[in-house]
């Protein structure tokens, strides 16, 4: 069932930009939706029109299927999560918790008993009593979640709600808030600029550039195939690799020394035209020497105990490619390495427009099989 | 917000400034305004002759007056930001014996009333010779501790890195304190110099009391000796002195509402 | 090389007494200024006023030990009397009206909408207005013949007060001009204090849905507590220490009314040439005013919120 709507939604704060272009989307009922985007693209703008804190420029949101561009945000029933929490400093956990509940028409006791089941659900039980500044950041992330969780509201909207604490801890309240939302079957919107978050939380994420988004999918189909280069380097980490490359209809060519077989021969016209070509750090190959497409120098190299990033120069100094194999390699700067490229994985990219101009036909199943094999 | 509801709190909005601004408003208007006009009791002028303005400065010295003002409070302003900047920035950038003991001391000051000084100080004025002169008027105002607090707040916002990597560099304090501190605290010292300046423009009693010759008088002092002069004769023209000695203040505080807003809430504050 | 080694620690205990005690004079220096100035105009002049109150004394000096004569005196007279209860009345009109209306401005001026920055400049003015100017204005509005309130009196067709001249209306005349005064400054410092609250605060009460007049209760005051506590600390102190108004529109008068303890002080010093009562009283306005701190500061202690 489809939970919440935004139809052709745009946002301009100053009546000429637009800072959101016409998004479309559509969320089902209990689903981990993330927005994901460099700083300065439009999350938050977008989160908070859904919330209703910011009035809708253009287009429409619909909330079970009714359009709610101008309800007031207390009667779009939902929850909502602040990147510094937005705690009240003069009142205790417990009082923060049950900040408003007393407007949704419940009883004492019901409030007290939805306070207490959340404190114990998030581990706050024995901080009631406490203010929001003797509590560690980790505590007051946990309070802000207890008050979205107490309104029982259907839809929660988070924006950065991890960006204040540390890595550790990140990655546990990740899981955390996951088994939440999971248990409470809520629908969530959750803004994060960090494309570790949005891979490992979402059931499905928008990728947002500029106030356009750039795709909509799940994330292992984002992260195989991109539908740009915007997309193709922003999920994944290390980036994919990316460098100008020239075309024929034989042939790819990334440098003088190093061509490679163009796997779409027939819809290339022109000779010589200009493509960007991508391909992830995984894909590229330590070869044997008579298979190489190229043999580089290397830079740098990572060890991160069961696999290991080489760092290389691609053709000019100032391309710096990353490749990453599985175990440990130990290479000194300046080695010069066989690589090969692993061709069902490349990416080819339009240089005028960013958009995906080839990949591998592989399908879905086998691509997964050969991830679970890896 | 509904449009209702916004209509209705610029109505409101419109009512406070007209109620506020009244006294203002009315002041300038009957600074426009012949002997006639103003006794029988008009709210608008029927023209805007700038006779009373012409004539305020031939009644009372008022240009001396506005001089004199203009000298002090630059005066006053200029020592209380090098005082204050000074004592601020030992008690943040320096440890040393004595320094709390000194910034007790310093708060002290601020819960003694200046009124309940004023005759031991004006007999010390006195006997140093200070009345009826510049020296008078400004030298016991250069020290604030108001001023200190204020830029020992936004000091402490400055890294202590920066100092560090000063005395690293082996930069003299003194050379640190002129060439970094200072630049970077300009938008504090000009929240202050702004204050410092409306109060001291604005003093009454001290000027009152230290100053009794046309030579040294302040604005404040000439709208008494206006007011006294020309009682119930003249209005106009004691309107248009009134207006000449707001202007300056007002503009300012106009051009620096914001900052003055921001620095003294800081100020006040933590 | 051992023998540099060994010289060392020698060498930095040597400097170290010296360095500290530069440090220890240079910061000295730096506050020499204001202590020099706090000094001659602050403290001398403080136990200075306490000594002189035990004297009788004029303005050239003391010229009798009287102990605590001045006290006994001034606590009898009907006029030091009649001067308490002025400044206190005074105190009780001005200060908690200025400050509600204050409050109550810079609320209606927290929202962002268009135009706002020209309320704010408006509502702040009165800052910039010298106490004298604003006496000025006042006297001509308090005019029984040609002022603003008699033109409004006598169009409701009511009876036209001599606000000034009558002991029953003259504190309360003076009360409304010192309230417009000061209107300004403790507006701006509250201004200040709404916009340093957290947006986010508001928005987690919008979503949550509650009612204006709760977020006023639960957010807006409590976390503007500090500011209020400062803003009312300060505005007792200056209401204490009042002068200007009343030497312009009343001289203390009709029949001493508004006789505040500034004013007194000053006529006894300076034209009653009774410097020994007048140090006394002043010895007294500084007990009301620490006092009034000290209990402001013991109060705001449990009630005012901080971050
Ligand atoms: N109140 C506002 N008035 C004008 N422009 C705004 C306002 N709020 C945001 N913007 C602009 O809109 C654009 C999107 O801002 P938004 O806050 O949505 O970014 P974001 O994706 O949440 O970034 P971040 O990850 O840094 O939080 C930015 O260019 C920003 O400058
Ligand atoms: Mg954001």
């Amino acid at each position: 069932m489809v939970h919440v709507e935004l139809a052709g939604l745009k946002k301009s704060y100053d009546g000429k930009k637009n800072v959101i272009e016409q998004v479309d989307l559509k969320l089902e009922q209990g689903e981990f939706f993330v927005l994901v985007g460099p700083s300065g693209c439009g999350k938050s703008t977008i989160l908070r029109m859904i919330a209703g804190l910011e009035p809708i420029t253009d287009g429409s949101l619909f909330v079970n299927g009714i359009r709610m561009n101008h309800t007031p945000p207390n009667k779009r029933n939902l929850s909502m999560v602040f990147q510094n929490y937005a705690l009240y400093p003069h009142l205790n956990v417990e009082q923060n918790i049950m900040f408003g509940l007393h407007t949704k028409k419940i009883s004492r006791e019901e409030q007290q008993r939805r306070c207490a089941d959340a404190a114990e659900m998030l581990g706050l039980a024995d901080y009631l009593e406490r203010k929001p500044r003797e509590l560690s950041g980790g505590q007051r992330q946990r309070v802000a979640l207890a008050r979205a969780i107490v309104t029982q509201s259907p839809l929660c909207l988070m924006d950065e709600p991890l960006s204040n604490l540390d890595a550790k801890l990140r990655a546990r309240m990740r899981s955390e808030i996951r088994q939440i939302q999971r248990k409470l079957g809520i629908t969530m919107i959750y803004v994060t600029h960090d494309q570790t978050e949005a891979m490992t939380m979402a059931d499905r994420m928008m990728i947002l550039h500029e106030g356009q988004a750039m795709q909509i999918g799940k994330p292992l189909d984002i992260y195989n195939h991109p539908a740009n280069a915007f997309t193709a380097t922003f999920i994944g980490s290390p980036a994919m690799n990316v460098m100008d490359a020239g075309i024929n209809p034989a042939s790819i060519h990334l440098s003088q020394q190093c061509a490679l077989p163009n796997p779409m021969k027939s819809s290339v016209k022109e000779a010589s035209k200009q493509v960007l070509f991508g391909i992830r750090p995984e894909h590229i190959l330590f070869s044997a020497p008579e298979q190489a497409n190229a043999v580089v120098e290397v830079v740098n190299t990572e060890i991160l105990g069961t696999e290991t990033l080489i760092t290389f120069i691609m053709n000019d100094p100032k391309k710096q490619w990353i490749a990453r194999w599985n175990g440990q390699w130990q290479f000194s700067v300046g080695d010069q390495i066989p690589i090969r490229f692993d061709m069902d994985s490349i990416h080819l990219f339009s240089k005028d427009n960013g958009r995906l101009l080839w990949t591998s036909n592989e399908d879905q199943s086998n691509q997964t099989a050969r991830e679970v094999l890896r | 917000m509904t449009s209702t509801k916004r209509i209705s709190l610029y109505a409101v909005l419109i009512i406070c400034t007209a109620i506020m601004m009244f006294p203002i408003f009315y002041a300038v208007s009957i600074s426009f305004m012949d002997g006639k006009e103003v006794l029988d009791g008009q709210l608008l002028p029927s023209g805007f002759s700038l006779t009373n303005y012409v004539e305020v400065f031939e009644k009372v010295p008022l240009l001396t007056y506005l001089i004199n003002s203009f000298a002090t409070s630059a005066i006053v302003m200029i020592g209380q930001l090098l005082v204050s900047s000074l004592a601020a920035f030992a008690f943040v950038f320096m440890k040393f014996k004595g320094r709390d003991f000194v910034f007790f001391l310093f708060i002290s000051t601020m819960m003694i009333p200046w009124e309940a000084t004023m005759v031991p100080n004006f007999m010390t004025i006195q006997s140093l010779g200070w009345t009826n002169n510049y020296v008078g008027l400004t030298i016991p105002f250069f020290a604030l501790a108001f001023g200190t607090f204020l830029l020992r707040q936004h000091f402490k916002t400055i890294p202590k890195e920066l100092y560090e990597a000063s005395q690293v560099a082996g930069i003299s304090r003194f050379r640190f304190f002129w060439t970094v501190i200072l630049p970077i605290s300009r938008s504090s010292l000009v929240t202050l110099g702004i204050y410092s300046f409306l109060t001291n423009w604005n003093m009454y009693l001290w000027p009152l009391l230290v100053t009794n010759t046309e030579s040294a008088r302040t604005v404040q002092i000439g709208l008494k000796q206006l007011q006294t002069q020309e009682i119930a004769s003249d209005w106009g023209v004691v309107m248009a002195g009134v207006v000449i000695v707001i202007l300056p203040t007002l503009i300012l505080l106009f051009a620096g509402q914001k900052k003055l807003q921001k620095g003294l809430t800081q100020g006040a504050l933590k | 090389m051992n023998a540099a080694r060994e010289l060392q620690p020698v060498q930095t205990e040597e400097q170290q007494p010296r360095k500290s005690r530069f440090a220890f004079l240079e910061g000295w220096l730096y506050l020499l200024p204001s202590i020099i100035l706090f000094s001659v105009f602050v403290f001398y002049p403080m136990f200075r006023t306490i000594y002189l109150s035990f004297f009788l004394a004029d303005q050239i000096g003391p010229f009798e030990f009287a102990g605590l004569e001045n006290y006994h005196y001034i606590l009898r007279s009907d006029s030091f009397q009649s001067s308490i209860k002025a400044t206190v009345l005074f105190v009780l009109f001005t200060v908690p009206a200025t400050i509600i209306l204050a409050l109550f401005l810079a609320l209606l001026t927290s929202e962002k909408i268009m135009g706002i920055g020209i309320f704010r400049t408006f509502f702040s003015s009165t800052m910039g207005m010298s106490v004298a100017a604003s006496s000025v204005i006042w006297m001509f509005m308090y005019n029984p013949s040609i002022g603003v309130f008699s033109k409004i009196a006598e169009w409701l067709g009511l009876p036209v007060i001599q606000w000034l001249q009558n002991p029953d209306y003259a504190l309360l005349a003076v009360s409304l001009s010192t309230i417009w005064m000061s209107t300004g400054f403790a507006y701006l410092i509250l201004l200040g204090g709404l916009q340093n609250i957290d947006p986010h605060l508001y928005e987690n009460a919008r979503v949550a849905g509650v009612s204006y007049f709760y977020q006023l209760r639960r957010i807006t005051l409590p976390m503007l507590s500090p500011t209020l506590f400062f803003i009312i600390t300060v505005s007792f102190i200056n209401a204490f220490q009042t002068f200007g108004q009343i030497d312009i529109l009343t001289k203390g008068g009709p029949v001493e009314s508004t006789n505040v303890i500034v004013y007194s002080i000053y006529k006894d010093a300076f034209i009653n040439n009774d410097v020994g009562s007048a140090s006394a009283q002043a010895v007294i306005l500084f007990f009301c005013v620490l006092v009034l701190t000290v209990l402001q500061f013991k109060l705001g202690e449990k009630k005012v919120h901080y971050r």
